[in-house]
């Protein structure tokens, strides 16, 4: 099986509707130029995410709006046009010992920091540096009438007018352009280490809520399921001597829990966790969720999502990162009619016990079968009038949120 | 495409005897004021500058009265502005004429803490110290720390997104709150986030959140609460100048180490603190900063060293390390109390929270200086010198002739000094009343209109907390600026607090 | 007798100067004329516009200040009620039932300049508007008829004893629960069961006791102290006064306890009643004048902390003002005496954990916290434990339990779950109103004391156990 491609994602567009602009002020003339739909596109990792997007009128391509803008080393803060990549960010940044801390399973596929911002996209070191969302200090957006507005600023404390960047985090492109990104860096720390073991469910909650408790600081504890057990991975950075009595405390710890866990070496462990952003993104054919709950309820999540998958006749994987109640749950095998019952029971299981969910990618034919959304959340209204305030033509990604709004 | 935004002003009801006779039924009748006297004391918050009385204070204790209240002002069309305690630097719970104050100052209950997921529910009335020894017990605690957090109350920080010291390293309240239940100004009730880190859709609570009171009031709370670090280490550094105390910080900052937090103080603001707290600073520096390092103690230990060597190379004269933990709370309650304090070295004062990139910290101490000196008035200055947030405190006598007007003025300027260095006008007190006028030095007037196209989606008639945040003709006319004298201030009978 | 009224006609403008040379002085039982005004007030004595302006209105003080604890209501807050002070001195407020009830909720716990990080003297500016309102103000038949009662029965022991048999304030107090506990005073360690025993037991029996008027010092003296017996203190508490005694004769004092000395004021003083406080302040001097001691030591909080402020009190009377400054200077609570001299007595050990309890009028009155500690700390085996919100009133507060009893009893209750929190054997503290407000609430299993009770017990070592078999529980009347 191979990785989602691109192409399988973008929904199909006639030819001359695909623009590129190069600027902001360009990207705003074009949609004040324009009518009709509107479909965002960057590095093209997420756009099935929540409701498919049909056939735009227009599809705007980021990828020219790229590059870093400014970077000033000694602030530790650095602006981009929001198609930059994440990687090529990061690839500048390194030279001054600094990134941008956040480390998406999307990130390897062409990631862009507006569309990371605009999925709220995060990975295992959420746990050590917050996400995007605790990142970005400021945004330019372009609505769709072509106003151009900034929030936020250069400095990373500022609370002078609204959090706009908070209000598209999570938007899926549905109420505004993200231009520009204004972003706070972290040092690169001095060195890591990864250990990892094999842990049931129950073992990687408890070890997540003992490290919590320990002396430590910890940037990862993810735990990825295997038939009848699982793999637990635990990452935490920082000055050799930290990390020479991190090892033996986590090692000893572990062990008290029943887990038997081996230091990675270096190369071992980037092998590692380039492994496991590919099992968070999920294969061709696959359904992926994103479920997000209490950190304790991974025991109850996988029994369920077994459970519900076996009874679908398909299989469940899981890549929980365990300590941010992060997880996401991947639906193999089968036919469609399995996956869209197993996701449906699973999502509305979840969604009883206080979780979110949001569905992630999966086949055209699963799409037919499922309802992307489920049901609304109580600021249902609200989101509307939002909606109706930013994109009042309803231009922006229109099917995303349908039928919330 | 303009915001469906209606100015409240052209509508407003008025609150009736009725009105007020259905409110105390709807609660309690000793829960609502009405009279003059007492409706006197909640006319400003810690800004005494502005002074509004309300018509009618309300004390709800649930959501459910909270939304009977908000309701009877939608329907009524009454601006309402929610309180906690008071305490803000902004002038943001400034009550409307004839408007109702929201007191959440009863709602203070405490639900017990999810010590493994690390959460906590709480009603805003709660003080952020509160939540902290709430949970002490269980070496937990909620990680924003402004300096009142001893009286402010989390309803408060959600309005104004509070950082303190310690935001450097942890953040601000909007990292650190996972749900909250709000009611909306029609007064329905909804809840954004949740159990889940991530919600699908927009972050309506990363919206809210800082917003001032303007888009909804949080009538409960679900906050991140953080392990409380192994080790913790704190020093003052003496400078013999602020400029030595700046290289310092940027040293720090160079040498990718990431301080809990690094406050700088100058002689004036030593001078205050210590007549207050007696913490042990040293009265004949220039310059003094505080730097503290927490973590896992084997990390905490070397940069903590890493610290002080830098601190030396760049001309530190003494430094004193807190041997211990009352050593340490000695020290903050010190720096905590640097504006309450000012009491003790100047009648009065305006403090301005601007914020600077880091680097611009030397250039702009040289042009305050020359500001101050201009003005003929003096400037205590207590930074967040790790973020950039500068808390200048314009000293006058109200009483001199023309003081306060220059005292103003010097504020204003330091404001829109640190916007043209391309910081911001406000780190973490707020826009308020005080700075809505200072609002178009910093965003253009579409970044302005398109944040008023969020204000109206949750707020379309704009009753609630109207007239901060964007400046207006009747706030900003002909002169911008923070403050216009009381004219029984005018008239010597009464002065600013 | 000085007599002269405030020379209002010289105090003009704003009233900001109000005070200073004010060489006028109030005598007992003189109302002020109406006349010139401050605002609401009148201008013998406002409270201080210079004051007033100390407050930058932070609200530090609102998380310390009882009423605003209950209620959460800011006009109920010391920064609330300096706004109305100075918005009362401009005359933008009247002098109003809302104006007055705000200043009568306020308990003068004086937690607010404890925590005042400007240094605002509340303390002075609530003590300045009291006797304002007294004056200016015309209570309710039955407020006044209330307060006339108890003025006219807790400063005179002999007027307290018989109130006290009679039972009406015996149950207003909540005394009854010290007999009727006795059943629960098996469950406690027996010596400090049996120190409990002389609380109530003794109370009953102290109708005839008396302190001698001279105790000489147990081997060579040290110094020369006079004590004061106090009104509530002798009737309820006469133990504590000869535990006080016995343990300042133990530490080389000569205690002298003047016959002549009557009630110190500080109810009076602390309700406002200033004409009251003046007189009962003059005879305290001269009974303490006569019978030429170094120091004045004061077992209860309430009473040391207006004594410590007769100076002020007396500042405009030219016959008074100096010898009252005098007096201030020499007065000490007796831990502050205690823990000054340095103990000589050898200890026995008071094995058990015992709750300090701050008395507002100690701790933030008078800014004595570490002295008691420090004295309970020479005993051997005791465990001192700090209470949770220490600072916050117990609701006690000189006369505030008897005129506010709902928001008194709700920090009663408050009190005592914290203090029930620590699970000592016992709570100490240094005041007479203290002990009896949260004896009230408190489990009746747990004994309460003054320290200097303990100290006695501990100086005294087989004296504990002889109290154990003497004080027999059923055999209290």
């Amino acid at each position: 099986m191979s990785e989602v491609t691109t192409q399988q994602r973008t929904p199909a567009v006639s030819a001359g509707r695909e623009k590129r602009p190069s600027s902001t002020s360009e990207a705003a003339e074009l949609l004040r130029a324009t009518q009709g739909s509107v479909l965002l596109r960057g590095g093209a990792t997420k756009l099935d995410w929540a409701g498919r997007v049909d056939e735009p009128d227009l599809l705007i391509d980021t990828s020219d709006l790229a590059g870093v803008l400014t970077h000033n080393p000694a602030d530790m803060t650095a602006s981009v046009g929001g198609g930059t990549r994440l990687t090529e960010l990061q690839r500048h940044l390194k030279g001054d010992g600094q990134w941008l801390a956040l480390d998406p399973p999307t990130a390897e596929t062409g990631a862009t920091v507006a569309g990371l911002l605009a999925a709220g996209d995060s990975g295992p070191s959420r746990l050590r540096y917050g996400g995007i969302r605790d990142l970005v200090i400021g945004v330019t957006l372009i609505l769709a009438d072509g106003t151009v507005a900034r929030a936020g600023g250069h400095v990373i404390k500022n609370v002078a007018g609204y959090d706009l960047a908070k209000l598209v985090h999570g938007s899926l492109g549905s109420l505004a352009m993200i231009a520009e990104v204004v972003v706070r860096l972290h040092p690169r720390p001095s060195g890591a280490l990864t250990i990892t073991g094999t842990a049931d469910a129950d073992q990687a909650t408890a070890a997540a809520v003992a490290i919590a408790a320990g002396p430590f600081e910890p940037s990862a504890v993810e735990w990825i399921s295997q038939s009848g057990s699982g793999t637990l991975l635990v990452k935490t950075e920082g000055a050799a001597g930290y990390l020479d009595s991190s090892r033996s405390q986590l090692t000893s710890m572990l062990d008290g829990l029943g887990v038997t866990t081996r230091q990675l070496s270096d190369e071992d462990a980037e092998t590692s966790w380039q492994e496991h952003a590919a099992a968070v993104r999920g294969e061709e054919q696959e359904t992926v969720v994103r479920i997000c709950t209490l950190p304790t309820r991974l025991g109850g999540l996988t029994s369920d999502a077994l459970d519900i998958a076996a009874a679908a006749d398909v299989e469940a994987r899981l890549i929980s990162s365990v300590s941010l109640g992060m997880h996401t749950v991947r639906i193999r095998g089968g036919d469609a009619q399995g996956h869209a019952t197993a996701f449906t029971e699973l999502r509305e299981r979840a969604l009883a016990q206080g979780a979110s969910v949001l569905l992630r990618s999966r086949s055209f034919e699963v799409d037919e079968l499922v309802d992307a959304l489920g049901p609304p959340p109580s600021t249902v209204e609200l989101l509307k009038r939002i909606k109706t305030q930013f994109d009042p033509a309803g231009r922006f990604a229109p099917q995303r949120f349908h039928p919330w709004y | 495409m303009s915001a469906q935004l209606v100015d409240v002003d052209h509508q407003a009801g008025v609150v009736t005897d009725e009105l007020a006779e259905e409110l105390r039924r709807r609660l309690t009748p000793d829960r609502i004021i009405t009279d003059e006297t007492r409706l006197r004391t909640f006319e400003c918050d810690a800004i005494t500058g502005y002074r509004v009385v309300p018509a009618l204070v309300a004390f709800p204790e649930t959501t459910e009265e909270v939304a009977a209240v908000v309701g009877v002002c939608a329907r009524e069309h009454i601006p309402y502005v929610a309180r906690g305690a008071g305490t803000g630097l902004s002038g943001g719970a400034l009550p409307v004429a004839e408007g109702i104050v929201i007191s959440l100052a009863r709602m203070r209950k405490v639900l017990p803490p999810d010590v493994d997921n690390q959460r906590m529910t709480v009603e805003p009335g709660v003080t952020n110290a509160d939540i902290s020894k709430a949970v002490a017990a269980h070496d937990l605690y909620f990680a924003p720390d402004p300096s009142s957090q001893i009286v402010c109350t989390i309803g408060g920080n959600i309005a104004e997104n509070s950082g303190g010291a310690h935001c450097l390293k942890y953040g601000f309240t909007t990292n650190h709150v996972y749900a909250m239940t709000l009611v909306l100004p029609d007064a329905s009730v909804v809840t954004v986030g949740g159990d889940g880190i991530e919600q699908c859709g927009p972050d309506l609570r990363g919206a809210v959140i800082g917003s001032e009171g303007t888009l909804a009031i949080a009538t409960s709370i679900t906050v991140r609460l953080l392990r409380k670090p192994e080790d913790v280490q704190t020093m003052v550094a003496d400078f013999p100048s602020a400029a030595q105390a700046g290289e310092a910080v940027s040293g720090i900052i160079a040498a990718g180490i990431v301080p809990a937090a690094v406050e700088m103080l100058d002689e004036l603001a030593i001078e205050a603190c210590e007549a207050a707290v007696h913490a042990g600073y040293s009265l004949d520096t220039a310059a003094a900063l505080v730097v503290e390092i927490d973590g896992p103690a084997a990390q905490c230990e070397e940069d903590f060293d890493r610290v002080q060597e830098i601190c030396q190379e760049a001309g530190s004269t003494h430094v004193r390390v807190a041997a211990d933990a009352g050593e340490r709370m000695l020290i903050w309650k010190g720096r905590k109390a640097a504006f309450a304090a000012m009491g003790r070295i100047s009648p009065d004062y305006f403090v301005q929270d601007g914020v600077i990139p880091r680097t611009k910290l030397g250039e702009v101490l040289a042009r305050m200086e020359e500001m101050a000196s201009e003005a003929g008035l003096r400037v205590a200055n207590v930074f967040h010198a790790g973020d950039g947030n500068l808390h200048p405190l314009v000293l006058y006598n109200a009483a001199t002739e023309g003081e306060s007007e220059r005292g103003e003025e010097l504020s204003t300027a330091i404001a829109e000094l640190c916007v043209e260095m391309g910081g911001s006008i406000t780190g973490e007190h707020g826009v308020g009343t005080d700075k809505a006028c200072s609002m178009p030095k910093m965003f253009s007037e579409d970044d302005l209109e398109v944040m008023k196209r969020l204000r109206a989606a949750f707020d379309p008639t704009g009753i609630s907390n109207p007239g901060k945040i964007f400046p207006t003709p009747r706030l900003c006319g002909e002169k911008p600026g923070p403050y216009r004298e009381h004219p029984l201030e005018a008239s010597g009978q009464i002065e600013r607090m | 007798m000085p007599q002269e009224t405030a020379r209002r006609s010289e105090d003009t403008g704003r009233g900001d100067t109000d005070g200073g040379d004010d060489s006028g002085a109030m005598t007992a039982g003189m109302q002020a004329e109406q006349g010139p005004v401050a605002g609401v007030f009148d201008l013998l004595h406002p409270p201080s516009g210079e004051l007033i302006d100390d407050c930058v209105h932070c609200g530090f003080c609102l998380p310390t200040c009882p009423t605003y604890l209950l209620e959460g209501i800011e006009t109920n807050s010391p920064r609330g009620r300096i706004y109305l002070m100075k918005a009362g001195k401009a005359g933008e407020v009247e002098m109003d039932e809302e104006f007055v009830g705000n200043f009568d909720a306020c308990l003068g716990c004086m937690a607010c300049v404890t925590a005042c990080p400007s240094g605002v003297k509340y303390d002075q500016l609530i003590e300045a508007v009291r006797p304002q309102i007294e004056r200016n103000w015309e209570r309710t038949r039955a407020d006044k008829l209330f307060r006339t009662m108890i003025f006219s029965l807790f400063p005179y022991p002999s007027r307290l004893r018989a109130a006290a048999f009679f039972g009406t304030l015996y149950q207003r107090l909540g005394l009854h629960r010290l007999l009727d506990a006795t059943g629960l005073l098996e469950r406690l360690p027996a010596r400090l069961r049996a120190m409990e025993a002389l609380l109530p037991d003794l109370s009953m029996r102290s109708v005839v006791a008396r302190q001698p008027a001279f105790t000489p010092a147990v081997g060579p003296s040290r110094r020369r102290v006079g004590i004061l017996s106090g009104c509530v203190q002798r009737v309820f508490f006469g133990d504590v006064n000869a535990a006080a005694t016995r343990v300042l004769a133990a530490e080389g004092c000569d205690v002298v306890a003047p016959r002549s000395q009557q009630c110190c004021g500080a109810l009076s003083s602390h309700a406002g009643r200033e004409p009251e406080a003046i007189a009962r302040a003059r005879n305290l001097i001269d009974a303490f004048e006569s019978v030429e001691v170094d120091t004045v030591v004061v077992t209860v909080a309430g009473c040391g902390s207006s004594m410590k402020e007769y100076g002020v009190l007396l500042r405009d009377d030219p016959d008074y003002a100096d010898r009252a400054a005098d007096f201030s200077a020499k007065v000490r609570d007796i831990s502050e005496l205690l823990d000054e001299l340095g103990s000589v007595a050898p200890r026995h050990p008071v094995p058990g954990r015992v709750a300090y309890h701050d008395a507002c009028h100690l701790g933030h009155a008078q800014g004595i916290t570490a002295q008691p500690r420090a004295v309970l700390a020479t005993i051997p085996e005791l465990r001192v434990l700090d209470i949770p919100e220490a600072e916050i009133c117990c609701g006690s507060a000189g006369i505030y339990n008897l005129v506010q009893p709902e928001p008194a009893e709700r920090l009663g209750r408050r009190k005592v779950e914290h203090i029930e929190e620590t699970r000592p054997d016992a709570v100490v503290t240094s005041n007479a109103g203290c002990l009896l407000q949260i004896r009230r609430y408190l489990d009746a299993g747990v004994p309460l004391f003054h320290p200097v009770q303990l100290l006695d017990a501990s100086i005294r070592g087989t004296d504990l156990s002889l109290i154990s078999a003497d004080q027999n529980p059923s055999s209290t009347t």
